[in-house]
């Protein structure tokens, strides 16, 4: 596959037909190009990485449990990759609909919890929702340019058009359910439900940032579509930011996590909603790599912690656990975005191409989203990092002397932290200088970034970075007492490090509430949509289709019962009656044929 | 050929009537099987490189009134004929063979339902149809209520509520009045047909009842219009289509299990495949008040919003399926009046899915309550770790039925919309709604027979020691596996490969896609 690195790989092959009705002839094919090569490398790369995790990690599961889990597992690669190498709209969704379900299956993994059972329905109906769009969209596509394949997208016209926006924007419900952005996003947190390795591959790595890949693969509409792509970069950024303010009060280190998933995602919809591919694609790689790093390390804290996710309970573990600690660390740095660690790379990448892109109204408004969410990415992270690994121990803490995981467990996690330490040197461009391998890969498909750097790029790319920092470094002054610091980690600012700001939940006790439920969104949808449904099909079950239309039938019968017992012997008398209507008929039908044939 | 193959299973089903019982079961396995083996030899022969009737059987039945025996076979009706065949085989195998359930007289009506349907099937003419039409209600009525749930020859069940008490009766099983209801409502859709198809020779001035040759005679728009509600009254009842779908849950949850095989998987389809060869090309323009081209679409929908609906709100698993079926028709609906090759190839697809996932959905439905004593989607919980196999089994099907791309109702469902977005965008998104309703109401069926209940924990801990405090069951047994195995194995077939379908449907299909506006 590496091979594809060098040369400009474009193999597009058809098997079998799959269904012809009209003009709706469908091959079954797949495209292989920089692109989908590119997704490849991420899915078995870190997929495999993940999955040999997951055999320490599973341990424990009873022998039928375990195989189920790698089955499904393997159903996800499949489907993932099927998803990236298709080459026309109906695979696509079929491998779009198969990591939904594969999905499915593993948030509902404990299906003897009814937290999994109920948090799997959700992924599944939500993500359904987003089919809907993509098939709609197919639909679309065929009906105007009647292109059932992407056949190197010749067939999109020049200009904008309403069906053209149409089909973006159905699409764009696919890529939002899929991606977990606004509105469509409720399932990905309820999704932590399911075994770390699998949040740690579809739920951060891989199947979420099929929306991002899904854009990039249609960019020829995108890039003529100027609403629907201007409504990606907009969705992109909104998420970026909602989810960032709801990480901050989230305790459970998984759900930190999922919405650090969400934000970070949002990055990626709005580099490709700004046009920027290739910055997205960077962005999406290098967050595969750190943050399956944090949720495998993460997973090591709470096999550590015997299963409990809630890190208020946890504190002081650094030193403890002596390789998960400092994997952790790496990788919470990586998503703050420190300097040459790789998420510094691909966020200041995206940051900066959105920032530099001339003649766009919206660029600015999404830069400063972009700029202020790095800026609540440094705050929530630290203040992950340091509840849950710095000061004391917590006094309900369930394990004291907690166990470093076993090598199986480790190994990966060391090999995706020096990932994302060094990964960053393929794509330096944040910097001005240095390698553009990312880009050049992805050149061929996705084009190259239409505008030249910014000449203040740089200066902003530093700001960046160092509100960041300073973020993640407040966190200590905020969440670690005073009598937990120690002194001698700050000597220098000691002034400063020994401050105590309130917490500002305190300050803001309704602002708190409102982020602790995640603005309200289940309620919302809970209010608007479950119930009326519930009420209404049980209210039609009873008012309507029990009395109105079953009952119609049931009076008609009923008369003609009593017509019936009349006749005769119950039992015989509908059937008599209904032999003499039928002949009755019969005879009369007759004679008018007769009638007619004689006349 | 062809007559072989509707007189097969009612002589097969006469001579089962007339054997001692012991031989019953079998003999009408191998009727079914050489059925099963006639339909698949006419699908694989079948020559694709043309459109039109194949294997034509055609003579002068009577000759006063014009009527003749006519007989052939098509792209659209091979697949429905095979679809047919296979489904008998299944209800025979999984009828059980006791005395006390007179498994003799309950085969020989099967069969002579089964080729009655067949026959409905072939027929050319529309005399013959007629016939057909009405000679599948008489054993279907006599085997819902003989043998439906209460009914006299169920083992166990007391055969009351015959005579006794109210009409209908309120509580309890009640097969009488709903093959009365069953029979009765689709009587009244028929005699409106036969009134039609008078009507038919009568104003187009054809000289025949041959539907190929009746389609060149196009009545004026007004006669059309009331031509047409005459046949479609008839087919509506039948699918069943909103809002004629009175019958559908007493008769469904009062039917027995493997004649619910044939009823729910092929009978509802005769009404479908009826408008796709009857409503659509003798009637272009039914257009008076309003057109009814334009009305049976809508129907068609708020089928699927409607079904949708009330299997959301079915605590028993039967009516929840018999519900499902309601939504998947209006699909079949949908594809058939989208007018163009994309809708009604998807709609025969449908047809053909449709009889694939329903019959499989009622066996496993019927072997939980078999197993458990229940049906009540409330009552039964955490089944997966005491019955993996049928879990899985289950899921496949539930996945199949809630139109997972890959499996085959997605096919179905994704040529309908596409013809019927060209029909008509708006009607379209409102009928994707059933797409997003249908994991709901199926993922409240299988997760909740299978997984943990909303209320507490399963008793599974950690590290396997699944043994729960409820008694073991037995899982799927190795026969019922079988049975289910085609069912299972053409799900994935038809998924992957529609084109197996579609390249024999292609030709057919497209002479009846007409201009419509």
């Amino acid at each position: 596959m590496l091979y594809g690195y060098w040369t400009d790989v474009n193999v597009d092959q058809t098997y079998w037909t799959w269904i012809r009705a009209g003009s709706f002839v469908l091959p079954v094919n797949l495209l292989l190009d920089h692109l989908s090569l590119f997704m490849c490398l991420v899915i078995t790369g870190v997929g495999g990485l993940i999955v040999t995790y997951a055999v320490g990690y599973m341990e424990h599961e009873s022998d039928a449990s375990y195989a189920r889990f790698f089955c499904y597992m393997d159903v996800f690669v499949f489907s993932m990759l099927l998803l990236v190498l298709a080459g026309n709209f109906v695979f696509l969704i079929v491998g779009w609909a198969l990591v939904g379900l594969s999905s499915y299956l593993l948030i509902g993994f404990y299906y003897w919890r009814p937290a999994a059972v109920v948090a799997a329905r959700k992924a599944f109906v939500m993500n359904v929702i987003g089919d809907v769009g993509m098939i709609l969209g197919t639909f679309v596509v065929f009906l105007q340019s009647h292109a059932t394949t992407y056949g190197n997208f010749g067939w999109v016209p020049r200009s904008d058009s309403g069906y053209l926006e149409l089909a973006a924007f159905l699409f764009l419900v696919g890529a939002v359910a899929k991606s977990a952005q606004l509105p469509l996003h409720t399932w990905l947190p309820d999704a932590m439900e399911g075994p770390t390795p699998v949040s740690a591959l579809i739920h951060a790595a891989t199947m979420v940032t099929a929306g991002v890949y899904l854009v990039g693969r249609l960019h020829p509409i995108y890039d003529v579509a100027a609403v629907a792509h201007h409504t990606v970069a907009i969705v992109g950024a909104v998420t970026a930011l909602f989810a960032a303010t709801i990480a901050i009060v989230q305790v459970d280190i998984k759900r930190v996590l999922a919405y650090s998933t969400m934000s970070q995602i949002g990055y990626m919809f709005l580099a490709v909603g700004m046009g920027a591919y290739a910055a997205g694609f960077f962005h999406l790689l290098s967050h595969a790599f750190f943050k399956a790093l944090l949720f495998m390390s993460a997973g090591n804290v709470i096999h550590a912690m015997d299963d409990e996710q809630d890190m208020r309970r946890y504190g002081g573990l650094w030193g403890q656990l002596r390789w998960t600690s400092p994997s952790f660390l790496i990788g919470s740095l990586a998503l703050v975005g420190v300097f040459p660690l790789v998420g510094f790379f691909s966020k200041e990448f995206v940051l900066g191409a959105v920032f530099s892109k001339p003649d766009d109204p919206v660029s600015i408004w999404v830069w400063v989203v972009g700029f202020v969410t790095a800026v609540l990415t440094g705050f929530y992270t630290g203040r992950m990092w340091w509840v849950a690994f710095w000061g004391r121990p917590s006094e309900t803490r369930p394990v004291e002397q907690p166990h470093e995981a076993p090598g199986v467990m480790l190994i990966p996690v060391l090999i995706l932290a020096l990932l994302s330490t060094a990964g960053g040197l393929v794509q330096t461009s944040a910097l001005g200088f240095g390698t553009t391998l990312v880009e050049d890969y992805l050149k061929p498909v996705v084009g190259a970034l239409a505008w030249p750097p910014s000449p203040i790029e740089l200066i902003v790319t530093i700001a960046t970075f160092a509100f960041g920092v300073l973020a993640f470094l407040g966190a200590y002054l905020m969440y670690v007492p005073r009598s937990e610091r120690r002194a001698a980690f700050l000597d220098g600012v000691a002034e400063v490090a020994m401050a105590q700001p309130r917490p500002w939940s305190e300050q803001f006790p309704r602002l708190q509430a409102l982020l602790e439920h995640k603005y309200y969104f289940d309620e919302l949808y809970d209010f608007v949509f479950i119930r009326p449904l519930n009420w209404i099909a049980s209210w039609g079950d009873r008012r309507i289709d029990r009395t109105v239309i079953d009952g119609s039938l049931t009076g008609v019968a009923a008369l003609i019962e009593d017509g019936g017992a009349g006749l005769g012997a119950l039992e015989n008398g509908y059937f008599r009656s209904y032999v003499l209507v039928f002949v009755g008929g019969a005879i009369v039908a007759g004679l008018i044929v007769l009638w007619r044939a004689f006349t | 050929m062809l007559t072989t193959l509707w007189v097969l299973p009612v002589a097969g089903g006469l001579l089962i009537a007339l054997l001692p019982r012991h031989f019953a079961k079998w003999t009408a396995v191998v009727v079914t099987l050489v059925e099963l083996g006639l339909a698949g030899f006419v699908a694989y022969s079948f020559d694709t490189s043309t459109g039109g009737y194949r294997w034509v059987e055609h003579v002068q039945w009577i000759p006063q009134i014009k009527v003749d025996y006519f007989l052939g076979i098509d792209g659209i009706s091979v697949w429905l004929v095979v679809l047919n065949a296979l489904i008998g085989l299944i209800a025979v195998l999984a009828t059980p063979a006791s005395p006390e359930f007179r498994t003799s007289r309950f085969l020989a009506l099967l069969l002579v339902m089964q080729g009655a349907m067949t026959g409905v099937f072939m027929s050319v003419d529309l005399v013959l149809f007629y016939f057909f039409w009405e000679a599948m209600l008489i054993p279907a009525y006599f085997l819902l209520w003989m043998w439906g749930e209460g009914g006299t020859f169920v083992a166990g069940r007391p055969a009351a509520n015959v005579s006794r008490g109210a009409f209908p009766p309120q509580e309890g099983p009640r097969p009488l009045f709903a093959s009365l209801k069953f029979v009765l409502f689709t009587l009244a859709g028929s005699l409106l047909m036969l009134v039609g198809i008078i009507g038919e020779f009568v104003f187009t001035g054809a000289s025949s009842f041959n539907l190929p040759d009746l389609a060149k005679h196009q009545a004026d728009p007004v006669i059309q219009f009331g031509l047409f509600f005459l046949f479609a009254v008839a087919f509506f009842v039948k699918i069943p289509v909103f809002p004629f779908h009175g019958w559908l849950r007493d008769a469904y949850l009062a039917a027995p299990t493997p004649m619910l095989l044939l009823f729910a998987g092929v009978m509802g389809k005769t009404g479908a495949y009826s408008m796709l060869r009857i409503l659509v090309p003798l009637f272009h323009d039914p257009t008076w008040w309003w057109n009814w081209n334009g009305v049976v679409p809508v129907l068609g929908v708020l089928g699927i919003i409607w079904g949708a609906l009330m299997a959301l709100a079915q605590a028993d698993m039967k009516a929840l399926v018999a519900y499902s079926s309601l939504s998947h028709m209006g699909f079949i609906v949908l594809g058939i009046f989208s007018f163009n090759a994309q809708g009604q190839e998807g709609a025969v697809i449908q047809m053909v899915n449709h009889g694939l996932i329903v019959p499989a959905l009622f066996l496993l439905v019927a072997w939980i309550q078999e197993r458990t004593g229940t049906r009540d989607r409330g009552a039964l919980f955490g089944l997966a770790p005491r019955l993996p196999v049928l879990a899985g089994v289950f899921l496949v099907v539930t996945l199949a039925a809630l139109g997972l791309p890959g499996l085959n109702s997605f096919v179905g469902e994704f040529m309908i919309l596409l013809g019927s977005w060209a029909f008509s965008p708006g009607l379209t998104a409102v009928a994707s709604i059933g797409l997003v309703l249908a994991p709901i109401y199926m993922l409240r069926l299988f997760q909740g027979a299978m997984y943990a209940p909303a209320t507490g924990e399963l008793p599974h801990g950690h590290a396997g020691h699944q043994e729960a405090a409820a008694p073991a069951l037995v899982d799927l047994r190795g026969s019922q596996l079988l049975l289910l195995s085609p069912l299972l194995a053409l799900m994935f077939v038809i998924g992957l490969y529609p084109d197996l379908l579609t390249r024999v449907l292609t030709a057919a299909t497209l002479g009846l896609a007409l201009p419509w506006r």
